[in-house]
């Protein structure tokens, strides 16, 4: 296969399996993103493609070549660190160079690519200044640049962006996208942050507990989570203990709710039902339709663009996000009826 | 800036395997000069003192606790308790005179702190054998301390100050202070100041800030560097030997004598591994009361 | 801070200064000192002293021993702690921490005990009163003074460096040359002139190890001191104070001297 592929692979620290029988296809050419909370393994797996890590199990093999082994100084792949790593005690040009001295490229080549990859991550002139001159957005350019210097077959990024401002966060990241469809190269980014993910990859890997959860394009995972993690984790989602009476109907306390049809019977009866907060409508009292629940209003957040309305529905608590025109003015302790649309009802493992 | 050359690499090799190899490789030569140089050495120490004395300063392996014997009289644990009294004496001023210097040097601009930095490492190129020699200069009959006494009032006759068990003391305080506030310089520094603001917000007086809260944050530091001064000027054998009267000798100049003067070594070493003995001593039982603290330098 | 605390906090570094520059100014004023007599302030300057000690065999011998003993024994010090402090950071080794452990102990018994040690050691070895008997024990028993400034070094350097040089095709050989060694180099040189000094002034050790056959300069300042006092010998003592003034002075020019005493928090200028 052309592009990256890991099999089965395990990494143990002591008795805690950081990252547990993972396997993973990435085409040449695409974005993915390792997404997942802190501690999930995803910086693990990361630093085991770089080499850094050798797996205890599985393999990884890069074009069909089995590279399991293959120490990171010889895979080099590039690679931008969360704290960026950049040489304090070298400028940037010579921080950009540092790979192509290593490939004993003379004097000429390395300047000349230097001001090339200063122009491609826009910080031209830059060449003789010190690290410590520069502001974070232009350090994380220049580590960019560093680990594209080596025209690596892979490139990687882990947490890049964490230390930036929002504002700065959102530029680099635009950047980022735009110069990788430029450069077509495989490229691995490992944040926390969904929002992230959802606007730069080709496909997200969700990660957590040692595992990937659901590997997908960022729509289709934010439309139908595959289990209650992803549901949670990817935007917020509303969960509701259901018991599962066929393929396309629960019953939720005393509702009888329509589904949207599972490709196959569920194994338990009990199960999960997740509704994106966003997706639920508030009506009338006076229509009377199907998949409704009457719920009590907690708490009403106006937030101007958005109403968030918090409800009690039978124990559980609900989240309701509608839009301004759309809110009736109720407060707390109001009854209000909810409307859950069959095709946004998903029904999880419990 | 050179160019290296790109190596040959091999590409499939075990990780841990290599790190082995090179760890040898590091290795191998400090494994052989620390065995060589402190191991034999110190099983040496250990054999000497176990040994049987000859005339004329030789001396004969054995297992024999003549020497040991020999401590127990009044006289050796009398100079081993005022040895120790004098350490933990110093040891105390020194502390209590460093950290209060090492915390306002960590908190002034950059170009004073970097001044006394230089200073007080300059101080450190004044061999101990002309402190002692600037002390006895400093309080001779007709030096700069008695004048200043005179004039203030505070000495009637002039005589010399020394030697005496306060120039001992002074002297000893004094080759260890600079040592002391280096040693606590980057414990010091590390302190969060928003932590004393913090106090002094809820209305406390900086002297109370100070000892209630910045002192017991850096207890763990304070204590390594008293202990480290007990250790240093416990088998002090210059300061007394110029500055002190007989009875403020310490073990320090008994095992040099017993070794230099009467040639008795196997004596010399029993004196010294039971010096250090009394000083692990010491370092278990503080460990024990503190229940925490290292000695690391 | 109010006033009177800032005045008691001046107050009391100036006392501290006054106590830790006395005996310097002492030992200058005496070198300069016309008179033979031992007294504090001069009472005639005069440049006679420092004439005598450098036109004299005996102290420039000294001199030239005693720079030589500290240049080898802190060259050596450095090179044996170096590895040790490096294997203990990079591969976080369980026999580097137990080297690092002896060497540190030794550091840490009496000066009385090692200096009877290694006069016990090299009589034993057959090997007395040579000048390389003080360049080995000063060297072992100071490697504690390196092996802790070396590991504040290493502890500095950020290990994503190294993976971020071994990303862009280091070997370990080469991230350690390219990477750590330009990192260190102020620690190394930190330790270096640390030691030197420390070796410099130690007496009783050499004292005891090499007795009279080598005079280093504390040796001979303390004979001269016994028996019957030359003002001469201050004349070393000054020209070793400038020298650790001048060496820590260019320590802290070229390096970041708070850093490299153990400060981690960044100072503003």
């Amino acid at each position: 296969m052309f592009g990256l592929e890991i099999t089965g692979v395990t990494k143990a620290f002591g008795a805690h399996k950081a990252v547990d029988d993972v396997s993973l296809a990435i085409p040449q050419g695409e974005f993915v993103c390792f997404l997942g909370p802190s501690g999930c393994g995803k910086t693990t797996l990361m630093r085991m493609i770089a080499g850094l890590e050798t797996p205890g199990d599985g393999t990884i093999s890069l074009n069909g070549r089995d590279i399991t082994r293959q120490p990171a100084n010889v895979r080099k792949f590039g690679m931008v660190f969360q704290s960026l790593a950049l040489f304090p005690h070298l400028t940037v040009g010579e921080n950009i160079a540092f790979s192509l001295r290593l490939q004993g490229k003379d004097a000429r080549q390395r300047k000349a690519r230097i001001e090339e990859l200063l122009n491609l991550v826009r910080l031209p002139d830059m060449e003789k200044r010190a690290v410590s001159q520069l502001s974070g957005g232009q350090r994380q350019r220049v580590a960019i640049a560093r680990a594209l210097a080596q025209e690596p077959p892979i490139f990687l990024l882990d947490e890049p962006f964490s230390a930036l401002d929002a504002k700065l966060r959102e530029e680099m990241q635009i950047e980022l996208r735009l110069l990788q469809k430029r450069l077509k190269i495989t490229t691995i980014l490992v944040t926390h942050d969904q929002r992230e993910a959802m606007s730069m990859a080709d496909t997200i890997a969700v990660m957590g507990e040692g595992k990937i959860q659901q590997h997908g394009g960022p729509l289709s995972i934010y439309r139908a989570p595959a289990n209650k993690f992803v549901a949670n984790f990817i935007g917020l989602s509303n969960l509701l203990p259901v018991e599962v009476l066929d393929r396309e109907t629960v019953r939720f306390g005393a509702n009888i709710l329509k589904v949207a049809s599972t490709p196959e019977p569920s194994a338990s009866t009990q199960a999960t039902l997740s509704i994106r907060p966003e997706d639920i409508q508030i009506t009338s009292a006076s229509q009377q339709q199907d998949n409704t629940v009457a719920c009590k209003i907690t708490f009403v957040r106006d937030m101007g663009s958005s109403v968030e309305v918090h409800l009690d529905c039978e124990g559980a608590d609900l989240l309701s996000v509608v839009q301004p025109r759309d809110w009736t003015g109720a407060g707390a302790g109001d009854i209000a009826h909810l409307r859950l649309p069959q095709n946004q009802c998903r029904v999880l493992a419990a | 800036m050179t160019d290296i050359p790109a190596e040959p690499k091999v590409a499939e090799v075990d990780p841990a395997r290599t790190d082995n190899v090179v760890l040898t490789g590091l290795l191998a030569l400090p494994a052989l000069f620390l065995t060589v140089l402190s191991l034999v050495p110190l099983f040496l120490l250990l054999q000497l003192s176990f040994a049987h004395h000859d005339e004329g300063g030789l001396w004969t392996p054995s297992l024999e606790l003549t020497q040991y014997a020999k401590l127990l009289n009044p006289l050796f644990l009398k100079v081993a308790a005022f040895s120790f009294t004098l350490a933990i004496g110093t040891a105390v001023v020194s502390v209590a005179i460093a950290f209060p210097a090492a915390y306002f040097i960590s908190r002034m601009r950059r170009r004073a702190q970097v001044t006394w930095l230089v200073f007080l490492l300059s101080t450190l190129s004044l061999s101990e054998v002309l402190i002692v020699f600037s002390f006895q200069v400093l309080l001779s009959g007709s030096g700069a301390m008695v004048k200043a006494l005179m004039a203030l009032g505070l000495m009637s006759s002039a005589h010399s100050l020394y030697p005496s068990f306060g120039a001992v003391q002074a002297c000893l305080i004094y080759v260890v202070l600079p040592y002391i506030i280096l040693f606590l310089y980057p414990a010091v520094s590390q302190l969060d100041d928003d932590i004393p603001a913090a106090a002094s917000t809820m209305g406390a007086s900086p002297v109370w800030t100070f000892l209630t809260v910045t002192a017991p944050i850096v207890r763990g530091p304070l204590l390594s560097a008293g202990l480290l001064v007990v250790i240093w000027t416990v088998g002090t054998y210059l300061t007394p030997l110029v500055l002190g009267r007989p009875q403020n000798w310490t073990i320090g100049i008994q095992i040099s004598n017993a070794a230099m003067t009467t040639g008795d070594l196997p004596l010399a070493a029993a004196q010294a591994v039971a010096l250090v003995s009394l000083m692990v001593g010491l370092l278990g039982l503080t460990r024990w009361l503190s229940g925490s603290g290292s000695v690391e330098p | 801070m109010s006033l009177v605390s800032t005045w008691l906090r001046r107050g009391f570094l100036g006392l501290v200064a006054l106590f830790i520059s006395a005996p310097l100014i002492v030992v200058i004023g005496v070198s300069f000192n016309a008179s033979r007599r031992m007294s504090f302030p001069p009472t005639h300057l005069s440049f006679k002293w420092y004439k005598a000690f450098f036109t004299d065999a005996e102290w420039m011998a000294s001199l030239q021993t005693s720079l030589t003993i500290s240049a080898l024994a802190s060259s050596l010090a450095v090179l044996i702690a170096l590895p040790i402090a490096y294997a203990v950071w990079r591969y976080q080794s369980k026999a580097a921490q137990a080297l690092a452990g002896a060497g540190s102990g030794l550091f840490l018994l009496p000066g009385i005990v090692t200096a009877l040690m290694f006069s016990a050691f090299w009589g034993v070895v057959g090997h007395v009163g040579r000048v390389e008997n003080v360049v080995l024990s000063h060297a072992v028993i100071l490697l504690g003074v390196p092996i802790a400034m070396l590991s504040v070094g290493f502890q500095s350097i950020d290990r994503a460096l190294i993976e971020a040089a071994q990303t862009m095709g280091a070997s370990d050989s080469e991230a350690f040359r390219m990477v750590v060694r330009p990192a260190m180099a102020p620690y190394i040189l930190c330790a270096l002139v640390y030691v030197f000094v420390l070796s410099l002034n130690e007496y009783l050790i050499a004292y005891m190890v090499a007795g009279f056959s080598v005079q280093t300069l504390p040796i001979r300042i303390f004979a001269s001191m016994r028996s019957g006092y030359q003002p001469t010998m201050c004349v070393g003592a000054v020209l070793f104070i400038v020298l650790g003034f001048a060496a820590f002075s260019f320590l802290a020019w070229v390096g970041d001297l708070p850093k490299l005493m153990g400060r981690h928090r960044p100072l503003e200028t």
